[in-house]
């Protein structure tokens, strides 16, 4: 039994993980990755299905989207029919989606109808990626001497090393070929652990500001800032170009922070808000050091929604919060309470519109004011 | 004094006793227990499970922990939100309200 590892075996983990890392966009060849879709198959004692190799996890979805019948809106029926399907049909679809422009095109056209069907198919369907984790982790086991199933090994470490994304059904299975590009960043990493600083592996996350972060070869591509999806606009746009009306439409509380970071929230809020109150003024409270933490201001940004105010917002408070785990992240919340009728039941009753940051907490916390409670912890 | 904390959106309360009503939730093969689904990037808030939990959910679909020990709040993207513990006790699990001027609706704060 292994009761320690030794320095010379953790020299290997850095190793063991880069090496992991560079395979994930290391081209599997076509025999490879049926060969492991045949033992993959096999182990669930399955016949082995045709296996089609496409260029990107979207052309995987939309060949196994446009196989199905026609009269199959939620994608119950795609594994009887990829069963049947012929050579020349897959060949022909294939012919259809083979770059991202024609692929576009294809996903306009689907509309709601088809929605369902393709929310299907991509549930069903895996990233292996995942899995690299994995792989890196077992090989490292077998390095330093833990003893495995010789057999369940390689055929894992095959299935994880060739296979990308996969959707499999009956008669059919769709692998994708892996990314041509991936960018990443380095992050620290902050581990409670007795290896070795020098031998504690690089931490990554997707990440790149002046194109995609991944890229496959038929053009398809995916956009990310500090390992959040973002939309292309959000990376490609040049910041004095950037539009506040995305910061106004984007739901996403991550997406809305990452704008804000390339805008600039001290220039958003200096062009249109108005600041009302902030932490410094309520010095004496119960929990002063974590408004003071999180830095919290409130604004009135009515200014920013004027041209479709129609007078129906005068004022319009905003919370401006620092996030206290990334360091240069703010997010901005709007804190207008709609229903005074509701607000003025509370039990501490609110009856007008937040005029501070306690008031504008308690909208956040749905009726629970903020001195009202000991925080434990915000992050 | 009640106690509070918040783990991004997901806003964690402290309180005496269980709301009458509440429907047990069973969680028996999970490794964690997702506290704030993530509808825009994926990075869900979770607790991490153990046998000593009891998990229930109200009709609003808002979730109540019940647990003899500490329990550990973590995100799927351990950077974007740093893991942290609960003390034992008994907990609600609700997400931070926003106002959306352009559709004029109040919604959970997505993440």
């Amino acid at each position: 039994m292994i009761t320690e590892i030794k320095y010379e075996q953790e020299q290997l983990l850095p190793v063991v993980v880069d090496k992991w890392v560079a395979s994930i966009s290391e081209e599997a060849s076509l025999s490879d990755v049926k060969k492991s879709v045949k033992n993959i198959y096999e182990l669930m004692n399955e016949k082995t299905p045709r296996t089609v190799l496409v260029d990107s996890p979207l052309q995987g979805i939309l060949l196994a989207y446009l196989l199905r019948d026609d009269d199959d809106d939620n994608g119950k029926n795609i594994d009887s029919t990829t069963d049947k399907c012929l050579e020349e049909t897959i060949n022909e679809i294939l012919e259809q989606i083979k770059d991202s422009d024609l692929q576009q095109k294809i996903l306009e056209n689907i509309g709601n109808k088809g929605n369902k069907a393709l929310k299907r198919i991509y549930d069903e369907s895996y990233f292996t990626l995942w899995d690299v984790f994995w792989g890196g982790y077992y090989e490292f086991g077998k390095l330093i001497g833990v003893q495995f199933d010789e057999e369940k090994y390689n055929l894992y470490i095959n299935y994880v090393k060739n296979i990308h994304f996969i959707i499999s059904y009956k008669g059919l299975c769709i692998v994708s070929q892996k990314p041509i590009n991936i960018s990443w960043k380095e992050v620290p990493v902050e581990l409670n652990t007795t290896i070795c600083k020098e031998n504690i592996p690089k931490n990554r996350i997707l990440h790149n500001e002046s194109g995609p972060a991944v890229e496959y070869k038929d053009g398809f591509k995916i956009y990310c800032l500090d390992n959040i999806l973002v939309p292309k606009y959000l990376v490609m746009t040049p910041t004095n170009k950037l539009d506040v009306n995305f910061f106004k439409k984007e739901k996403g509380a991550d997406i809305k922070a990452l704008f804000l970071k390339k805008y600039g929230v001290e220039n958003l809020v200096e062009e249109y808000g108005k600041e009302i109150d902030n932490y410094k003024n309520h010095k004496n409270t119960r929990n002063y050091e974590w408004y003071k933490k999180s830095q919290y201001t409130l604004y009135d940004m009515s200014s920013l929604f004027k041209e479709m105010n129609s007078g129906r917002y005068d004022y319009l408070p905003y919370i401006r919060m620092k996030n206290q785990t990334i360091p240069g992240i703010s997010h901005l919340e709007c804190t207008y309470q709609d229903n005074l009728d509701v607000s003025s039941k509370w039990e501490k009753p609110l009856t007008h519109q937040p005029k501070n940051i306690l008031e504008a907490l308690q909208v956040r916390n749905n009726g629970i004011h903020p001195e009202d409670i000991d925080i434990m912890f915000i992050v | 004094m009640t106690k509070a904390c918040y783990h991004g959106e997901v806003f964690i309360l402290s309180i005496k006793e269980l709301p009458k009503g509440l429907k047990k939730v069973d969680t028996k093969n999970t490794d964690y227990v997702i506290v704030g689904l993530s509808e825009v990037t994926g990075n869900d808030h979770r607790v991490k499970r153990n046998k000593d939990m009891q998990w229930y959910e109200d009709e609003n679909g808002t979730l109540y922990l019940v647990c003899n020990e500490p329990a550990e709040v973590s995100c799927v993207m351990k950077e974007r939100h740093d893991t942290r513990t609960i003390p034992a006790g008994t907990y609600s699990f609700g997400k931070s309200k926003e106002f959306d001027p352009l559709t004029q609706v109040v919604r959970d704060v997505a993440d």
